[in-house]
């Protein structure tokens, strides 16, 4: 069988209004999850028996980047924009796999300040819901 | 340079069926030298507006970004920016130089 499997180089993150330019290390892809409701009755025996809920809980993104002085930072809380994350176009694909959708910076961390030690800042996103977030193969 | 943008939209279901959604943005093609097929290169956005910008994938060579950008103009017909690279290799490089400089130490006036 042949050899499959790829990293994470080449993944790009973009933001259809903020104008940022970053040197980005990783990229931190948070858990989108849906909850279970327990509908066991006094007749259930063996195993809790569950239905899925009706809304999923939208995921959080953490970006991790070489901080750099000159650059422009994300504005917290500023309106909401199409955020996307482009996974590495792979051999054989000409449009790469993405996640996209209406989301909001919420979270900002400059860099700790230390001898020896690459400043690197993160900040983070959560999708609100109002358009995806969606998750597109490549093909 | 032959490019391509398509209309990036997402489907959203609600109760009286699926339907599809655009996310104000485009995907952006390029025709791949080699094999001749639209290969994706990045994003333009806005869709709606009077100006937009090309935001190139990883990797995408920062000397075709204002080409490709000029053709998407006029495609549009609105003027496209090509958007802000991040800073190159050797400029990382001299920022890691200048953050980890050690500087020499001063020469003691006291002498024993």
């Amino acid at each position: 069988m042949a050899l499959i499997g790829d990293t994470g180089n080449g993944a790009t993150c973009t933001f259809a209004t903020s104008s940022l330019s970053l040197a980005i290390t990783k990229i931190q892809i948070g858990e989108r999850t849906l909850d279970m409701l327990d509908v066991s009755t006094l007749a259930t025996s063996g195993d809790q028996e569950t239905i899925a809920s009706d809304l999923k809980k939208t995921q959080e993104v953490t970006v991790t980047a070489i901080y750099v002085g000159t650059a422009t930072l994300p504005v917290l809380g500023a309106a909401a924009e199409a955020m996307t994350i482009t996974f590495p176009l792979f051999t054989g694909t000409t449009t790469a796999a993405n996640l996209a959708g209406t989301a909001q910076f919420n979270s900002e961390k400059l860099p700790d300040l230390e001898n020896g030690v690459i400043m690197l800042y993160q900040f983070k996103w959560k999708y609100n819901g109002d358009t995806g977030p969606t998750y597109t193969k490549a093909t | 340079m032959k490019i391509e943008l398509r209309e990036h939209k997402v489907p959203k279901k609600t109760h009286w069926g699926t339907f599809e959604k655009s996310l104000g943005q485009y995907y952006a093609y390029i025709e791949n030298s080699e094999n001749g097929l639209m290969t994706q290169c990045g994003h333009v956005a806005p869709v709606v507006g009077p100006t937009a910008t090309f935001m190139p994938l990883s990797g995408f060579p920062q000397e075709l970004c204002q080409e490709y950008a000029t053709e998407c103009s006029k495609l549009l017909g609105k003027p496209v920016a090509a958007g802000e690279a991040p800073p190159s290799l050797d400029k990382i490089a001299e920022m890691i130089a200048d953050q980890t400089k050690v500087e020499p130490e001063a020469e003691s006036e006291d002498e024993e």
